[in-house]
């Protein structure tokens, strides 16, 4: 009742059942409130539709005694803001306001039209000499609370990673750092979800999440590529 | 109700000119139910360009890669002009001229009781640069590099920069064209704001005036002063495209964030902008198709009032992930959720106005009906994105899509054709 979205897209991060959950709440009372105000609406239509013998009523509605119909559906209304607000702003404070601290940090690089990423190596700092790169292709732990530093090139991107419910804009001329936590193994779509230009449609990226020797194995197979090359990715993509 | 057919000037006029020729009469006219009407088939115009455009970038994701017939291959680019151009013909040339200008300048001065607008050479000076401002869109698309293709909210550095939007005198002619049109719809504020609030038929007090004249003058209220940053905003950006300036481009300190709460503080009282004349409408149709009188006039007004001081302190609800402070996502959940209360309000008060009527279901009282019952699946959507931690992941979704245009479409559309049967011979 509260995993809707989880019938379409599976769920694989720490926070993407707090999203769902959120999505589910506001689906339910708002789809009832929606169906309740339709079927009103419905309701008087044919009751009241035009009939020889009746006539309309003199209503203002200016009275307190008519004005309380619309008066407390809409004190309702403000009550059910306030679960939602509760609900989406403890969401909120999780996913992009707290930072966690990291176990692991990737820099994610996007550019016209391509996702570069940069892993730690086996010493597990950044911008040390083992950082292994690839492009259109993100390789994490499970269960290993990542930090993300976002940075792009020339245009806005957005970092979009659905079943991890992630979103996040690439401004140009900040790093922006985020984090997630992937819960389940598999290979999952990255997608740039912000307009940039003739490629954005082209622009997708996967993310492998594998266990920590899985992980370790795929580290090992990579050698590190020179940073100068990263200037140049759809080349060494081909 | 009214007769497009009356000549208030004919009384003055007539007796020392002759009957004016065609090209004045009907282009270069000062008459307001003339300008109401130049507007209304311009706009209506445009919405067949911009539905053109819609049908060829959907038959495109029905056929991937196939021809689409009348049109050809979409490629990747033209992808992206059909889609920025679409969404921008649609708001700000056919919704506006439509349902503010057109109705506006019709019914304004046969409601209250006037003979024409107060400024009415500032109004026919508002249709022209109008004009103007369709044909400088129209000329975007057949300049070299082609027509600007960076989606209607024009984020920068992607509209600012030749190397990466591709089309440079295209996003220039762009930005030049949605200028000149809020231009033309400041002059149309001004005038729909002055001739109601100083040229009402004697007795007519405040509380007297049609509640859908008062919705187009607090929308016009909420254009003037939400379209300000937003012209400013457009002249940084013809200043960063052609003259190397750096308001928004980071090599040189800029900031492409500042674009865009220059936009979406235009471009959420826009929305409302367009949404209360679409209300005004349904709800003078409403009333008199079942026989009734507004329910709680005086709350609907306040409700607008209310609707349209909220409207100015949401706009960072379109950017909840585009790199503002996350702290600032809190405040403006708090106001975009608050916003519900004076749209619900409204909802209600129609709903309310059925009871005890006795209703004609003829067509325009079907249009206003379809707009009640089409626009809650909208508000209800809005819900979903104003809740921030549900934002993070429909952000930039089809979600958005789908709410947006459940928004606009009976607005634009549906409320536009309860008014023109409603009104219209």
């Amino acid at each position: 009742m509260f995993h809707l979205i989880e019938r379409f897209l599976p769920s694989a991060s720490t926070y993407s059942g707090d999203i769902d959950f959120v999505f589910s709440l506001v689906f339910w009372i708002v789809g009832l409130w929606f169906i309740a105000t339709e079927g009103v609406f419905l309701w008087l239509i044919l009751r009241f539709r035009k009939q020889t013998g009746m006539k309309a009523q003199y209503i203002t509605g200016e009275l307190e005694s008519e004005k309380k119909w619309v008066h407390w559906p809409h004190m309702a209304v403000l009550v059910f803001d306030v679960i939602i607000l509760i609900a989406a702003v403890r969401v909120w404070y999780d996913v992009k306001q707290n930072l966690p601290p990291a176990q692991e940090t990737v820099r994610v690089v996007a550019q016209q039209w391509a996702w570069s990423f940069v892993h730690p190596g086996p010493d597990g700092q950044l911008d040390t000499p083992d950082d292994i790169k690839t492009v259109d292709e993100l390789h994490v732990k499970v269960d290993t609370l990542y930090h993300f530093k976002l940075e792009s090139r020339d245009v806005l991107h957005s970092f979009s990673v659905p079943v991890f419910r992630l979103k996040q804009d690439v401004i140009p001329g900040r790093v922006i750092t985020g984090w997630f936590q992937a819960t389940k193994t598999g290979s999952f779509d990255i997608q740039c979800a912000e307009i940039c230009g003739i490629g954005h449609a082209l622009m997708p990226g996967r993310i492998v999440v594998a266990t920590a020797p899985e992980h370790t194995a795929w580290m090992a197979s990579q050698s590190p590529i020179s940073v100068a090359s990263l200037g140049s990715p759809r080349a060494t993509q081909e | 109700m009214a007769h497009p057919v009356e000549h208030h000037a004919a009384d003055h006029g007539a007796h020392h000119h002759e009957e004016p020729g065609w090209v004045r009469k009907y282009l270069f006219s000062t008459d307001h139910k003339i300008i109401a009407m130049q507007y209304m088939f311009t706009g209506m115009a445009l919405a067949l360009v911009g539905g053109f455009f819609a049908y060829v970038f959907r038959m495109q994701m029905a056929f991937p890669g196939m021809e689409v017939p009348f049109y050809g291959l979409v490629t990747p680019n033209h992808y992206n002009v059909l889609i920025t151009n679409h969404g921008a013909i649609m708001i700000f040339w056919v919704a506006m001229p439509v349902l503010i200008a057109a109705f506006g300048n019709f019914l304004i001065p046969l409601m209250i009781g006037c003979d024409d607008m107060v400024f009415p050479k500032l109004n026919r000076l508002s249709y022209q640069i109008f004009l103007l401002s369709v044909v400088v869109l129209i000329a975007s698309f057949f300049v070299t590099g082609g027509a600007f293709a960076g989606a209607w909210t024009m984020y920068p550095p992607l509209s600012t920069k030749a190397e990466y939007g591709l089309a440079p005198l295209g996003a220039t002619l762009f930005v030049v064209a949605v200028a000149l049109e809020f231009v033309a719809f400041l002059m149309g504020g001004i005038n729909f704001v002055t001739t109601a609030m100083n040229s009402r038929a004697p007795g007519m007090r405040m509380y007297d005036i049609p509640i859908v004249v008062w919705m187009i003058v607090v929308a016009s209220i909420l254009f003037m002063a939400s379209v300000g940053p937003l012209i400013a905003g457009a002249i940084m950006m013809l200043f960063d495209q052609n003259l190397g300036t750096a308001f928004f481009n980071p090599d040189k300190g800029g900031d492409p964030i500042l674009w865009q709460h220059l936009f979406w503080f235009f471009g959420h009282p826009e929305v409302y902008v367009v949404l209360l004349p679409a209300v005004g409408i349904v709800a003078e149709i409403i009333t008199v198709m079942s026989r009734k009188k507004m329910f709680a006039y005086r709350t609907v007004l306040y409700t607008t009032f209310g609707t349209g001081v909220l409207s100015f302190m949401v706009w960072a609800h379109h950017q909840f992930i585009a790199g503002i402070d996350p702290r600032m996502a809190n405040i403006f959940t708090i106001t975009t959720l608050l916003i519900s209360i004076p749209i619900a309000e409204m909802m209600f008060v129609f709903i309310a106005t059925l009871y005890g009527g006795s209703i004609t279901l003829n067509t325009p009282m079907l249009w206003a009906l379809s707009f009640i019952a089409t626009f809650l699946i909208g508000g209800v959507t809005g819900i979903f994105l104003g809740a921030s931690g549900a934002d993070i992941y429909f952000h930039d979704t089809y979600f958005v899509l789908a709410h947006f245009h459940y928004t606009f479409f009976p607005i634009a559309i549906i409320g536009t054709f309860a008014g023109l049967t409603f009104w219209f011979p």
